[in-house]
């Protein structure tokens, strides 16, 4: 698989505060790589690392398999775009003085593309109206705008969706959508929103305390996070056998549980089990909600609802 | 380096900073004349036109590091030096644009200041009494001064990404080296006798009425001599603001030496401020 970004046991310290301490991860060409941690887990950080804005203590990230300590990194760096904390954008200015400042930073020789960046980001119709004047949503997709004027190939936007309304959310996730399937850009996007992530990223990076806890892809994750119902019996191989009879997916987890996938008739089961001489001890219905799966991930607390409907049911 | 420069220069044209203090510099140039016109034909008081050029040379510090926050600053305030980073360019070029296009700008409203004060000081006050080759030497020094101020203020500047701290930090090294120029000034120019309290009066009997006599004089313990005296000449020679008010006197003896030292100073400050600028994490 080719990857657009890797690290190696990246360190950046501040003093005595590890931002990150030995972060690996591979960010797959295609993917939308969703960056997940908490405040002050080291999302920002990476990014700042991997826009060149700061250099590591230790380790190293290869871009387009460029090495960052290899001064061709500028190169590779043009093939990128990025939002960085906050959209990079000249209060004074309009959008398409913001974009044809952007362009000749960069070195194209017009202004061509300009007004189809604008109106891929909803902006055409802002006419001369100074960026200070903007809405945060439409800050945010001006800094997306001013990102991709390079034709990047490798986006990078960090808490995207901070501060917007519910409206503006839909418009950055349906952007991010349509930039990598119809134009094939990667993106990474760090958050710390799960829910909105989840609904859009290919892949998953789980960050906590400055290292990557966990890389998953999409599919992998919907399979840890799916329904499921735990069983406690008293023979385990009867259960197994019956369940072979049904047709149905199970998990056996010791000698006394199993986990069951899919839909299941409990009368049907219960009575077949008993004819057996097999005792059901308890049964729960289970669903691993993202946030939950995460904070299991970094060793958070259950959130009170959650906790509130495991209660109930042990 | 040529996308960044022209970037900025499209940036300067847009610049309200840049246009405020370019307007400013022609209303100063254009007012010293007329009130010295004025003064001229109401009170008779003699002028010559040298005399008028000279004082922008005392503004040039303060215009110099309120434009150059007002330009650089806005770099770290609004973001867009991350947008120069990401698009794949090196620290050095950015910051020898930035500062490129600083001193562009000073010298565009310093020329601009000097022409408009020029002819309109030689229509209504008097044509220049200095040897050209003199108006020359004044008007590169005036330059250099303001290059050597935009070198400093870029460098501190450049270091800080707090816009409203640069501002505080660099009106405060402006007017700390005003002070320090003046010290100096006050020091070199002090008298080498001075009198003493008392003065004596004496009556004599050939009816020629009171004298009074001069009072003694007395070395002036403040006066520079030998090497001190000559320290303080290299530090006036040094700060630009001490260059200033040489300019503003059309002491021009010593005008190799400031050539050198704004030069060097200019480049001193431009490699610190490069080093730091290279090695600095920024946001």
């Amino acid at each position: 698989m080719e990857y657009v970004l890797k690290t190696a046991n990246l360190k950046k310290y501040y003093g005595k505060y590890r931002a990150l301490d030995g972060l690996d991860m591979c960010v797959p060409k295609g993917a939308i790589y969703g960056f997940v941690g908490k405040n002050g887990a080291g999302k920002t950080t990476l990014i700042r690392l991997i826009c060149g804005l700061q250099k590591p203590n230790e380790g190293n990230y290869e871009l387009y398999g460029i090495d960052s300590r290899n001064k061709e990194i500028v190169k590779s760096r043009r093939r990128m775009g990025a939002v960085v904390e906050s959209p990079s954008i000249y209060q004074d200015m309009s959008a398409r003085e913001n974009m044809e400042q952007q362009y000749r930073i960069l070195g194209l020789p017009d202004f061509q593309g300009i007004p189809e960046l604008l109106k891929l980001v909803g902006l055409e119709n802002t006419g001369k109206k100074k960026a200070v004047n903007f809405s945060l949503g439409m800050r945010q997709r001006l800094g997306i705008a001013i990102a991709l004027a390079g034709s990047p190939d490798f986006l990078v936007l960090d808490e995207p969706v901070n501060g917007l309304d519910p409206q503006g959310i839909v418009e950055i996730r349906e952007l991010i959508l349509r930039l990598n399937r119809e134009q094939g850009i990667t993106l990474l996007i760090s958050s710390h929103m799960l829910d909105e992530l989840a609904r859009i990223a290919t892949h998953f990076g789980f960050i906590d305390r400055g290292q990557m806890v966990k890389e998953i892809s999409a599919a992998q994750l919907e399979e840890a996070c799916r329904k499921r119902i735990c069983l406690r019996v008293s023979d385990v191989g009867i259960l197994s056998r019956v369940l072979d009879e049904i047709g149905l997916e199970y998990a056996v987890l010791s000698d006394s549980e199993a986990e069951i996938y899919g839909k299941i008739g409990v009368t049907e089961l219960a009575l077949r089990l008993s004819d057996q001489g097999c005792q059901v001890e308890s049964m729960q219905e289970r669903d691993e909600s993202l946030e939950n799966y995460y904070l299991n991930l970094v060793g958070g607390q259950l959130t009170p609802t959650e906790a509130g409907r495991r209660g109930k049911h042990e | 380096m040529n996308n960044l420069f022209s970037a900025y220069l499209a940036r300067l044209i847009k610049n309200r900073a840049f246009w405020v203090f370019l307007i400013f510099m022609i209303g100063f140039g254009a007012g010293a004349p007329v009130i010295a016109h004025h003064e001229m034909v109401k009170y008779g008081v003699s002028y010559s036109c040298e005399s008028r050029l000279a004082w922008h040379v005392m503004l040039t510090g303060l215009i110099t590091a309120l434009f150059t926050v007002w330009f650089l600053g806005t770099e770290y305030s609004d973001g867009t030096i991350r947008n120069k980073l990401v698009a794949g360019h090196i620290r050095r070029n950015i910051y020898l644009a930035s500062l490129g296009s600083c001193i562009l700008a000073h010298m565009i409203i310093l020329l601009v200041h000097m022409l408009v004060i020029s002819v309109l000081g030689q229509w209504l006050i008097a044509p220049f009494s200095v040897k050209a080759g003199e108006l020359a030497l004044f008007y590169l020094l005036s330059l250099l001064i303001g290059i050597t101020f935009t070198s400093v203020y870029t460098m501190l500047v450049m270091q800080n990404q707090n816009k409203s701290a640069a501002v505080v930090l660099c009106v405060l090294v402006c007017f700390t080296l005003y002070m320090a120029a003046f010290y100096i000034y006050a020091m070199l120019t002090a008298p080498e006798m001075i009198p003493t309290g008392d003065v004596v009066t004496v009556f004599t009997n050939d009816g020629s009425g009171p004298q009074n006599i001069e009072r003694e004089m007395i070395p002036n313990p403040k006066y520079l001599r030998g090497v001190w005296r000559t320290v303080y000449e290299w530090l006036q020679d040094i700060i630009p603001f001490g260059q200033a008010i040489s300019l503003a006197e059309w002491k021009l003896e010593n005008s190799m030496r400031m050539i050198c030292c704004n030069l060097a100073l200019t480049v001193c400050s431009t490699l610190v401020g490069l080093y730091r600028f290279e090695r600095k994490d920024l946001r």
